[in-house]
């Protein structure tokens, strides 16, 4: 049966080609890592391709995509913590990778050093400019949590920030 | 630090992932299979929960407004452009025979074509419209005036036509938008006055002439094809579902005067049948009389590991069939393309599209050249 009416894959691809971006790089702001986003983005849409025809007909497919990438966010970070290759992720502490724009930056490292819950209602809230009610929704918690998440995330960060930015101030000129 | 600040640095630090090249969507499709091949992955739960922010409203008599009763006003999504609906003219007799609607509308390649089914001839074609292209069709009661839907960007648009002498296609206005990926099912009432679309899981209405709009959602299921059956009551398969999969498919009929936003307090006109190895009848592309309330049922089912078809037709005031086994053609290739296309308004004559071939029942017989194909019907690209 067609639910629906136009031409589902050429609407995917219009959508694919729309979000991509933007998915990828709220991913990669969770993730701190260029790889990952970028795999965690890709399994979002193949999920999302899979299951277009119900999808498109959501009044928002893109919210669905980035729900399922925030899930694969936190699966992720699960099983990286469980084998142990996380320590970027967990730790706070970036590979070094040269190709990744997000590899050793203050904020990578500020942004890091939160838990993955904070730093998700901080992405979505500073980043994706979704409001309150709609993070909560994306995350399952209370518009409460939400705002109590915040409050403290931004508290640690620009902790974290002024101290890298002080700690720049008094590294010695190398030459 | 200022919000602003913070928001700054944030889209400064991740801006070069924007720039990251975008994998072909052939590497999506290779993942989809790889992990189809595995058996299947792990589910993730689907979000998209439905806000059934509904109002209670009630439709006066004259079938021209939505308005709201009792609580705060319907919340389904879209934009009505105001001073732009025009009525349907006066639908056919009742006696008519399907002589008096000779036009049809086709969608082919984002256009619409008009074609007089009597001669086969192209009565005029409308190009495509503004920034987009047209998807779809439905017919008002008057075969004069449609509604054509267009996808653009990420909202669908409806624009009215009404052909002129001749069948030929006037210009095409504006009449409604609604913020949707794909175009939804959807149905315009033989007076024109009134837009039925499907949404996730459930059913909007919205008036064409005030821009009122209610909506009807129920707890898990897809709206699988619509009709209006009379001005005041939508016709509607509804496929139910679990965990993803259809469980059961039944064609229900939906007065829209009555308050309620309960899209399962509609009453069941078909109901669910299956046969004896469980596999489900489709019953769907409900056709309903312009006059109601008759309403016309296209029965696709597995009988003896042979797919057999046919139409049926109910009464909407009592939910009885009438009659059914409607002669139809009775081999695979015919029932996965049967459809009922038109009924005059008392729904005494039926034109009936079956295996590439359009017959009339309870009519005059007719040398028709109905310019479709299976999946017209299904992808509702034609409209009589």
């Amino acid at each position: 049966m067609s639910y629906y009416v136009a031409a589902a894959q050429d609407d995917f691809t219009e959508f694919y080609k729309a979000n991509y971006s933007r998915v990828v790089t709220l991913v990669g702001a969770m993730v701190g890592d260029r790889h990952q986003a970028e795999d965690i983005a890709q399994e979002a849409f193949a999920r999302a391709l899979a299951r277009w025809p119900r999808i498109a007909r959501y009044d928002l497919p893109e919210a669905w995509v980035r729900r399922v990438s925030l899930r694969l966010t936190i699966d992720a970070s699960r099983r990286m913590r469980r084998a142990a290759l996380m320590a970027p992720l967990l730790a706070g502490r970036p590979r070094e990778d040269k190709s990744d724009p997000l590899a050793a930056t203050a904020m990578t490292q500020a942004l890091m050093r939160l838990p993955l819950a904070q730093r998700q209602v901080v992405v979505l809230y500073y980043l994706a400019d979704l409001p309150v009610h709609e993070i909560a929704r994306d995350c399952g918690i209370s518009d409460g949590a939400v705002r109590a998440r915040l409050a403290v995330a931004k508290r640690r960060l620009e902790r974290e920030l002024s101290e890298d930015d002080k700690d720049d101030k008094e590294v010695p000129d190398a030459r | 630090m200022l919000d602003d600040d913070l928001r700054a640095q944030l889209a400064d630090w991740v801006a070069p992932l924007a720039d990251l090249p975008r994998p072909d969507i052939s590497t999506l499709r290779r993942r989809t299979w790889r992990r189809r091949m595995r058996g299947g992955a792990a589910t993730v739960a689907a979000a998209a929960a439905v806000a059934a922010a509904v109002s209670i409203a009630t439709l006066p008599g004259s079938g021209r407004h939505l308005v709201a009763r009792g609580g705060t006003p319907a919340a389904a999504p879209g934009t009505w452009y105001p001073g732009r609906w025009f009525a349907a003219g006066k639908p056919p007799a009742a006696d008519a025979s399907v002589a008096a609607a000779p036009y049809v509308v086709r969608v082919a390649n984002g256009a619409e074509v008009v074609t007089d089914v009597f001669t086969g001839a192209a009565a005029g074609t409308e190009g495509r419209p503004p920034g987009g292209r047209f998807a779809a069709v439905a017919a008002a009661g008057d075969d004069r005036t449609f509604v054509l839907a267009a996808q653009t960007g990420m909202s669908v648009s409806f624009y009215e036509q009404r052909l002129g002498p001749h069948g030929r296609p006037g210009s095409p206005a504006l009449v409604f938008t609604l913020p949707a990926s794909s175009v939804p099912a959807f149905a315009v009432s033989p007076d024109a006055s009134l837009l039925g679309y499907a949404t996730p899981g459930g059913i909007g209405v919205v008036s064409l002439t005030t821009g009122a709009r209610r909506s009807w959602t129920a707890a898990a299921g897809e709206v699988v094809g619509l009709s209006w059956a009379g001005d005041k009551a939508l016709a509607f398969a509804w496929a139910g579902t679990a965990a993803g999969e259809i469980r059961s498919v039944t064609v229900r009929l939906l007065a829209i005067s009555p308050p309620g936003s309960r899209l399962m307090a509609a009453r069941q006109l078909v109901p669910v049948c299956a046969n004896s190895n469980g596999q489900l009848c489709l019953e769907q592309h409900p056709l309903g009389a312009a006059g109601g309330p008759k309403v016309f049922v296209t029965d696709q089912f597995n009988g003896n590991g042979t797919l057999v078809a046919d139409v049926e037709e109910f009464t909407g005031d009592t939910g009885r069939i009438v009659f059914g086994d409607k002669s139809l053609p009775n081999s695979p290739a015919a029932a996965s393309a049967c459809s009922a296309l038109w009924t005059d308004p008392a729904g005494e004559q039926l034109a009936v599209y079956c295996a590439g071939s359009t017959t009339i029942v309870g009519g005059r017989a007719a040398d028709l050249h109905v310019p479709i194909n299976s999946s017209d019907v299904q992808n509702q690209t034609f409209a009589w």
